[in-house]
């Protein structure tokens, strides 16, 4: 049984989808995040244990990966995909609520910025760390956020900017952020991002990469 | 100086995209080898962009202006670009605003991509906009070049809003002084252009204007995209 969760979690960090998908080269031929999840559960593995210990935990090692520049962009991208796939076949027992998510995250990039590579890479990282995600996408003004929390109490928010020149705008959203909501947790990112900038504008935390926010989040929960 | 407003559309060499591949792989970080998936979806990206792409641009040349050490006034509006874009546009005599868009192709392929959930194609296609939208720049930029060659001028590097602390929302005054719908390039409220993967600039003429590199040694963000 942990040999099929082993090999789900490998299949997801090697973004092998399924049966059918040429990629990667040498996983030609074998079966994919879809046949063995399905399997998995089939032999009477817990859902659980399958999200925990197959998909997040294939997640959590390509992220690593990136974070040591091991791999690129695309490497997590393809493992995203093949997590997505597992997911569809844990989405029932979310339902039943015999699996649950570590929580909620809403991100999206700043008002005038137009970016979306890095947030979309961290939400499929923190999605694919067992937490639910609500993107609000780019170009995202103060208003929109304070709505989106108004609407999901209890959310943890990212917020990402990639010029200096929409930072400033990601300090106002910050502070507006914390003056309706003293108790939401704010974490920050993007290229040009500190954690020095971070701490000034009053946010909670700076993810460096998507691992790292992943990591701060899982710290908050457990 | 009196006003003299000159309006050029600017034609373009779009398969010149296909020679950029390795310039796109490069953009998501492949310095040598790149994988055979990658590669093939360079390939698609490319071909379908080159294809579908309708690429508009062109430029506005501005003699009423006058540039001072923190940026410029353009007939009636100043340009706040910071000390840093403004000591490379100091000595022009004319100053050019250009624009260029990969066109609303792009967004119909985003759109494709999206919906088939094909997160690597959606990267890929970003990655190579974005140059497609770099190789249109490029092109404008020489054809303004060529503009101040025939009249004896020399030509500065290009310079946008949201770069080198000069901020994005200076997109109004860009805009404000080019002819409505300009290229099809509209602009938000929050000063963000639409088709996506379109550039704006502005760019120094004068006799004793030169092409200056970014001082990236002066600059503090270390992941600026303009960074060699």
């Amino acid at each position: 049984m942990t040999e099929l969760v082993d090999q789900i979690a490998l299949c997801v960090e090697r973004g092998k989808v399924n049966l059918k998908s040429p990629f990667p080269p040498d996983l030609k031929g074998q079966k994919g995040v879809d046949e063995l999840t399905r399997e998995a559960l089939e032999a009477g593995i817990k859902a659980q244990d399958i999200l925990e210990m197959g998909l997040i935990e294939g997640m959590r090692k390509i992220g690593v990966r990136f974070r040591a520049d091991e791999v690129y962009v695309p490497d997590v991208l393809m493992a995203a995909k093949a997590m997505k796939v597992g997911m569809a076949h844990i989405r029932p027992y979310f339902t039943s609520g015999e699996v649950t998510r570590k929580g909620l995250f809403i991100i999206g990039t700043v008002a005038g910025d137009l970016h979306d590579i890095g947030k979309n890479l961290v939400s499929m990282v923190v999605e694919g760390g067992g937490f639910e995600v609500v993107d609000l996408g780019i170009d995202v003004s103060t208003e929109k956020f304070i709505e989106a929390l108004e609407q999901r109490p209890g959310a943890i928010l990212g917020m990402s900017a990639l010029l200096t020149t929409t930072m400033a705008n990601m300090g106002e959203s910050v502070l507006a952020v914390k003056a309706r909501f003293p108790q939401t947790r704010v974490v920050v990112g993007g290229a040009p991002v500190t954690e020095n900038f971070a701490r000034q504008i009053g946010a909670d935390a700076y993810a460096v990469d998507p691992q790292a926010a992943v990591d701060y989040l899982n710290s908050l929960v457990a | 100086m009196g006003i003299s407003p000159e309006v050029f559309d600017c034609q373009f060499d779009v398969p010149a995209l296909s020679r950029r591949k390795r310039q796109i792989a490069r953009a998501m970080g492949y310095r040598k080898e790149v994988p055979d998936l990658v590669a093939g979806a360079i390939d698609t990206v490319c071909a379908a962009l080159e294809g579908s792409c309708r690429p508009r641009g062109g430029f506005r040349v501005c003699s009423d202006i006058a540039c001072d050490p923190d940026g410029f006034r353009c007939e009636d509006r100043y340009f706040a670009t910071g000390t840093v874009i403004a000591e490379y546009l100091a000595r022009s005599e004319r100053i050019v605003l250009a624009t260029a868009t990969v066109g609303a192709g792009y967004a119909e392929l985003k759109e494709a991509y999206a919906s088939d959930d094909d997160l690597l194609m959606g990267y890929v296609l970003d990655a190579a906009g974005s140059e497609f939208a770099e190789l249109l720049a490029d092109q404008v930029h020489h054809q303004v070049a060529a503009f101040g060659r025939d009249r004896q001028l020399g030509c500065s590097n290009r310079y946008s809003p949201g770069y080198c602390g000069w901020a994005t929302a200076e997109q109004k005054h860009l805009f404000a002084l080019l002819p409505p719908g300009f290229c099809g390039i509209t602009l938000s409220a929050s000063a963000l252009m639409t088709p996506i993967k379109s550039v704006s600039c502005v760019i120094g003429l004068g006799r004793e204007v030169v092409k200056a590199g970014y001082r990236c040694d002066i600059c503090t963000l270390e992941n600026c995209c303009k960074r060699p």
